[in-house]
């Protein structure tokens, strides 16, 4: 059964973020950055959002590997680590 | 034959070791010592906050938002630009978009600063596919603590 258009959730899962500060980063952390998991992400489409190219999907799952172990299923909610960013 | 008896050598040399003592000046006293003030306590570095979320299609170099907005175009790049002031070896800021009255996720970021004094730091968001048109809110947290929220409309 599918919903009526107007009671379908829409898409977000090509929104595209950015964050950046005037304040320093703390000394000693690789990762300064996370992102949520929404609804339809992949770890490529995370990737273009973050780092604007597709292919660098791979840092993001080694970067995770303590909670991604199949790197095609990734959940909503789930915060991820962004590496270099 | 009356003998004049005569004070030994070494009587004579007390009475006169104890007359230069008598006639020794005093050493003068020491000055009092200079009283040392009281240590100033280093005033405690102002605890981290936030002061100001402000939003708008377009920040500058300092990052603050060029002209505030809370009405936004399908097609247009929404900033959020968060003023804080205060020390911190680490904070955690943290941008919760949501959509409608369910409050669905449109993005979630976060981002560790060490603040030093004011700061300016902002989180975007844009969809190259066209926001729904719709109410939206914006949560920033730091540290896990909601500071403040925004509310802002997309129009088609």
């Amino acid at each position: 059964m599918t919903l009526p258009d107007e009671e379908k959730e829409p898409d977000f899962s090509d929104v595209v973020s950015g964050s950046s500060s005037t304040a320093p980063a703390p000394k000693d952390e690789a990762v300064t950055r996370t992102y949520t998991v929404v609804a339809g992400d992949s770890l490529s489409k995370i990737s273009k959002k973050i780092y604007g190219e597709a292919g660098r999907w791979k840092e993001i799952w080694e970067a995770n590997k303590d909670q991604i172990k199949n790197p095609d299923l990734i959940h909503p909610g789930q915060v991820l680590k962004i590496p270099g960013a | 034959m009356k003998r004049i008896r005569t004070a030994p050598p070494v009587l004579a040399l007390c009475l006169a070791a104890a007359l230069f003592a008598a006639c020794k000046k005093e050493p003068p006293p020491p000055p009092p010592p200079t009283p040392v003030p009281p240590p100033t306590a280093v005033p405690a570095p102002p605890p981290f906050k936030v002061t100001a979320v402000d939003l708008g299609k377009s920040i500058g170099d300092d990052k603050k938002i060029r002209e505030p907005a809370a009405v936004f175009g399908p097609k247009d790049t929404i900033y959020a630009s968060i003023a804080s002031e205060g020390v911190a070896p680490k904070v955690t800021l943290k941008a919760r978009w949501t959509y409608g009255e369910k409050g669905q996720l449109v993005n979630e970021e976060t981002r560790d600063l060490a603040p030093t004094g004011p700061a300016v730091t902002e989180f975007h968001v844009a969809k190259p596919s066209g926001w729904p048109a719709g109410k939206y809110k914006l949560e920033v947290s730091a540290d896990a603590n909601v500071v403040a929220t925004k509310e802002f409309e997309v129009r088609k």
